[in-house]
């Protein structure tokens, strides 16, 4: 297509009169209407127009396709949707379900891939890091305390049982009221071992007047008490059954007895307590072997149960 | 003119109830825009060789693509026809592009009874309508614009000056020029 320079300047003056005669014919050409003076470029343009407007109207009456998907259409295509939907949701899951399995063979928790993900998501949070590895210190020293109060070893324990309530102040709110059960857990447990620890005291006070001091021949023949009926700290019965000058002979070489451990609710500092356990053991160590066969000679089940649990 | 230019608005009305999803709206609208469509892509196009229904081809294209933009059409004080011609241009202009590359086959002859014109008045008719489109194409862009539209579409000065975002009075004047330029380019000289 090749343009021409403008032919006619637009500075030219315009005559209005030819400018409403082309209008005019223009009209008359648009409004496909006979023009007069049909000829030259008008005439030109007059086939222009028949050649536009040939076979028009069959070609409008034809139906437009469809812009919009008409509703079956539409129905067909929400199927097509839902379709892929489920398809992608059971593929989701599918995969999801085998990530787990996986994971539940190889760490033993299903959770772990999605537990990494979101503890990455989560980003590192350094109070939270700090209040989870104070919760675990803890439980590791209650534990600690709930092994050696088991094992017998009573001294310190109500100390640092008050020390580890202090530090359950620093907890978060939710971690510090478990902290507190178990430790009050703890002194329960503190204080049915102590209480096991003076009966088997006061228990071996009364064994003191060991059968064995006696001469064989009195125990056997003068005993008025079977063996098998002197239990609970009788043997001071036994012993004054046997009547024959006994007492003397057997003054009892009395060892003054000290507490073995603190109650629970001692102020003392623990100090004594574990001398006394210290002691108690000692003693009980040097006249262990006369105490064992005096147990286990007049039958006191008490006494073998109470060896058995405090060693 | 002031019911041609009701008529424009009209237009405008049935573009924003359709846009709003009024079904009997796009009917309307269709009905009106669909001849000015075909009108336009005829004039611009002819006769493809080896395509002679491409205009109507392009046109029923235009035809969809203004429904399918429908919904985003927002006035913005810009004429619904400006809209619709906008993308019938582009759409000419996207054809003619492609013819340019095709290869021309040669058509068989027609079999059968033709109810139009004879022969002669058919190659006659034809030659003035191709001699018309080679004369349009050697036209600046606008003042083609504005024959083809008051012409072969058949709008009014003023629904042109609208289409084109011109008042009605500027495009009589550049209608006058231009059919006065037609005639120095067709050699009538001081023909009327």
């Amino acid at each position: 297509m090749t343009e021409i320079p403008d032919l006619v300047p637009a500075q030219q003056e315009v005559d209005l009169v030819a400018v409403q005669r082309d209008d005019q014919w223009l009209g008359q050409l648009g409004g496909r209407e006979a023009v007069t003076g049909s000829y030259g470029v008008l005439g030109l343009l007059r086939a222009l127009t028949v050649e536009v407007d040939d076979g028009l109207p069959e070609v409008l009456d034809r139906p437009l396709p469809p812009a919009r998907p008409d509703p079956a259409e539409r129905v067909t295509s929400m199927r097509r949707r839902n379709g892929t939907r489920a398809a992608v949701a059971a593929l989701l899951a599918t995969g999801l379900v085998s990530m787990s399995g996986v994971a539940a063979a190889v760490t033993g928790d299903p959770f772990s891939p999605y537990r990494q993900v979101f503890s990455a998501v989560r980003g590192h949070d350094p109070a939270a890091a700090r209040a989870t590895s104070q919760a675990a210190d803890m439980d590791e020293r209650v534990d600690a305390l709930r092994a050696s109060i088991a094992a017998g070893q009573l001294a310190h324990i109500q100390a640092k049982i008050d020390a580890l309530r202090a530090r359950a102040l620093d907890l978060p709110p939710g971690k510090r009221d478990g902290a507190a059960r178990h430790l009050d857990a703890l002194e329960r447990q503190l204080a049915r071992a102590v209480a096991r620890e003076d009966a088997r005291l006061e228990h071996r006070r009364g064994l003191d007047v060991a059968p064995t001091d006696l001469p064989k021949g009195d125990d056997q023949g003068q005993g008025t008490t079977p063996p098998g009926t002197n239990s609970g700290g009788t043997g001071k019965h036994s012993t004054t059954g046997s009547g024959s000058g006994g007492k003397s002979s057997h003054a009892p070489k009395r060892r003054t007895p000290t507490s073995p451990v603190v109650k629970p609710d001692s102020t003392s500092n623990g100090s004594s307590p574990s001398t006394a356990a210290k002691d108690s053991t000692g003693s009980s160590g040097s006249s262990g072997s006369a105490g064992t066969k005096t147990s286990t000679a007049s039958g006191d089940p008490s006494a073998a149960a109470n060896a058995d649990d405090g060693q | 003119m002031s019911t041609q230019a009701e008529a424009g608005e009209e237009l405008g009305e049935l573009a924003a109830r359709a846009a709003q999803g009024d079904a009997r709206a796009t009917d309307g609208l269709l009905a009106r825009v669909r001849q000015m469509v075909h009108r336009y892509c005829r004039a611009r196009l002819g006769r493809l060789p080896g395509s002679e229904h491409a205009a109507d081809d392009v046109a029923q294209e235009v035809c969809i693509a203004v429904l399918s933009a429908l919904p985003r059409y927002r006035d913005q004080g810009r004429p619904f026809e400006a809209f619709v011609f906008g993308i019938a241009a582009h759409k000419i202009a996207d054809v003619q592009r492609a013819a340019m590359r095709l290869a021309v086959p040669t058509d068989d002859l027609p079999d059968g009874p033709d109810a139009g014109l004879g022969p002669e008045d058919e190659v006659l008719r034809a030659s003035e309508a191709r001699q018309a489109r080679d004369l349009l194409d050697r036209l600046p862009a606008h003042q083609r614009e504005i024959l083809i539209l008051r012409v072969a579409v058949g709008l009014s000065a003023e629904e042109t000056g609208s289409a084109l975002g011109m008042t009605a009075g500027a495009v009589r004047v550049a209608q006058h020029r231009a059919l006065t330029r037609l005639r120095i380019l067709a050699g009538e000289g001081g023909l009327a």
